[in-house]
């Protein structure tokens, strides 16, 4: 049973069927799903959500979808690790990240998103499902399609690491890359998305595509006891999540599965490619299109689509924002893997070093409870770190090479003294 | 020639804000524009158009607007992720 009502669009109100639409034709708005939510008041609990499998389907009368889930059985439902380590050296009593480094089956926030798009496009009866994408989300999109039985092609600008190409092929998606600049690369795949009639995830299925972010909150929400963080940073790339993020807490109190006092939330952005940081700490609300250059590829995007929404978000919660150096992003992730145990994408270095800025200006305090959003796998970006991690120590294959090893590294007398 | 609709966002720097950019689009490729939003800010400033043209014309245009420092990008802007 399906609780959408319309498209709505965000800028004039105009309002939509229900079909494979994204921009308003009058004011050329972007779309957003809108839901029954008093019927869905009725017929969900958090007892019934508790009751279903564990992943983000349990939160389907919230979802944009249908009937049954056609993609993403096992996605989402990741971990949200209370980082007591990380804590202690940040001196922060309930500091938490949502681990999405371990989302099922691509390692990435985006396999949400595209649980939820594969899924509206078989209901809307496409065979062929597409995407524009240089990392996680040709990943994605190629894993779903695949196990959905549908046809894929992934369109790259020219020039992306050979990896990203397996990562897409080796699921039998048909990856094209683009001779031309990221600006060309855009055009011609609207154009695709608009001749050829396939579900492109983020183009014509954008509006439903959009809404399985908000599985990440409703997550994060139930994790925490069915409260609410104190605070959420989260990465801003297209400035698909953090809007998303915000609308899922906001149902939560709308439909009485949360309750209490409200959430501030925070961007993050690398210093390379940071439009949305600069028009929120101008306070203006154009945002002013950049050329990126970070490591932190998979955010690297000049001028996002919904960064005026992150903008209205943020400030609508009485949040703030802050950007990250490539250094500083180095520092974070190595951070996070040396207390935590866990390894994140660039993406991810950019949200703890965001939000290790926003305790230092106090904006978070110790007691408060802070969600870290961490959205990609650190395995995914091997040569991001590479060149700055400590190099191994060489040695032959005899003890007392490794004994005379031991004792330079100062380790020696403490193992002979508790030995 | 069959003529096509196409929608655009047309980013202009602080320098070209007042510069009468469309009026020159339209004397040089005879292409017809309709408006759909606009937003000036001091720094920049942001319309949302939609072109009606020839392909050749509308390709054209696109090729002038970029050479006098306009940003032109699809209504969904950035759709590489």
């Amino acid at each position: 049973m399906s609780y959408i009502t319309n498209l709505k669009c965000k800028e004039c109100g105009q309002e939509y069927p229900v079909a494979p639409l994204h921009v308003c034709e009058t004011c050329f708005g972007p779309l957003e799903v809108g839901y029954d939510y008093a019927k869905i008041r009725a017929a969900i609990s958090r007892e019934k959500i508790e009751s279903r499998p564990r992943n983000l389907w349990r939160y389907r009368e919230l979802l944009p979808v249908d009937g049954e889930a056609e993609a993403g059985p096992h996605s989402g439902f990741t971990p949200l690790v209370h980082c007591k380590r990380l804590g202690a050296e940040l001196g922060m009593k309930h500091l938490y990240v949502k681990d999405d480094t371990v989302n099922h089956p691509t390692l990435s926030y985006k396999d949400r998103v595209v649980s939820v798009a594969i899924t509206k496009a078989r209901e809307f009866g496409f065979t062929t499902v597409s995407c524009a994408s240089t990392g996680n989300l040709a990943t994605a999109v190629a894993a779903h399609a695949a196990r959905a039985g549908l046809k894929c092609f992934i369109f790259m600008p020219e020039g992306v690491e050979a990896g990203k190409i397996v990562g897409s092929t080796i699921y039998g998606a048909q990856v094209i890359t683009i001779r031309g600049n990221y600006d060309d690369v855009n055009r011609l795949c609207s154009e695709i998305a608009d001749k050829y009639g396939w579900a492109f995830v983020n183009i014509n299925l954008r509006p439903y595509y959009t809404e399985g972010a908000k599985t990440f909150g409703f997550e994060v929400a139930e994790q925490l006891g069915w409260k609410l963080p104190d605070h959420i940073v989260v990465p801003t790339a297209g400035g698909t999540i953090l809007p998303k993020v915000a609308k899922a807490f906001k149902e939560l109190k709308e439909v009485g599965l949360v309750k209490g006092p409200e959430f501030k939330i925070y961007s993050a952005q690398a210093a390379g490619s940071a439009p949305v940081i600069h028009a929120l700490h101008k306070g203006v609300d154009l945002i002013t299109p950049v050329k990126p250059d970070t490591i932190a590829k998979s955010i690297a995007i000049g001028n996002p689509a919904d960064g005026y929404y992150v903008l209205r978000a943020v400030r609508e919660s009485g949040g703030w924002g802050d950007s990250a150096t490539d250094p500083e992003i180095i520092e974070a992730i190595k951070l996070l893997a040396r207390t935590e145990g866990i390894f994140a994408e660039p993406a991810g270095g950019t949200t703890l070093a965001v939000a290790l800025k926003l305790i230092k200006q106090g904006r978070i305090k110790p007691d408060e409870t802070t969600v870290v959003s961490i959205t990609g796998n650190g395995y995914k970006t091997l040569e991001a770190v590479a060149g700055a991690i400590e190099r191994p120590f060489v040695i032959d294959a005899r003890l007392g090479e490794f004994d005379a090893l031991f004792e330079r590294l100062g380790d020696g007398k403490r193992a002979a003294a508790s030995a | 020639m069959e003529r096509i609709h196409e929608r655009y966002y047309l980013s202009y720097p602080r320098a070209l804000i007042k510069e009468p950019i469309l009026y020159h689009l339209v004397k040089k490729f005879d292409l017809i524009f309709n408006i759909r939003g606009a937003s000036v800010s001091e720094e920049m400033g942001l319309v949302a158009v939609e072109f009606e043209g020839t392909r050749d014309q509308i390709e054209r245009a696109i090729v002038w607007l970029r050479s006098s420092g306009v940003t032109v990008e699809p209504i969904e802007k950035n759709v590489i992720e």
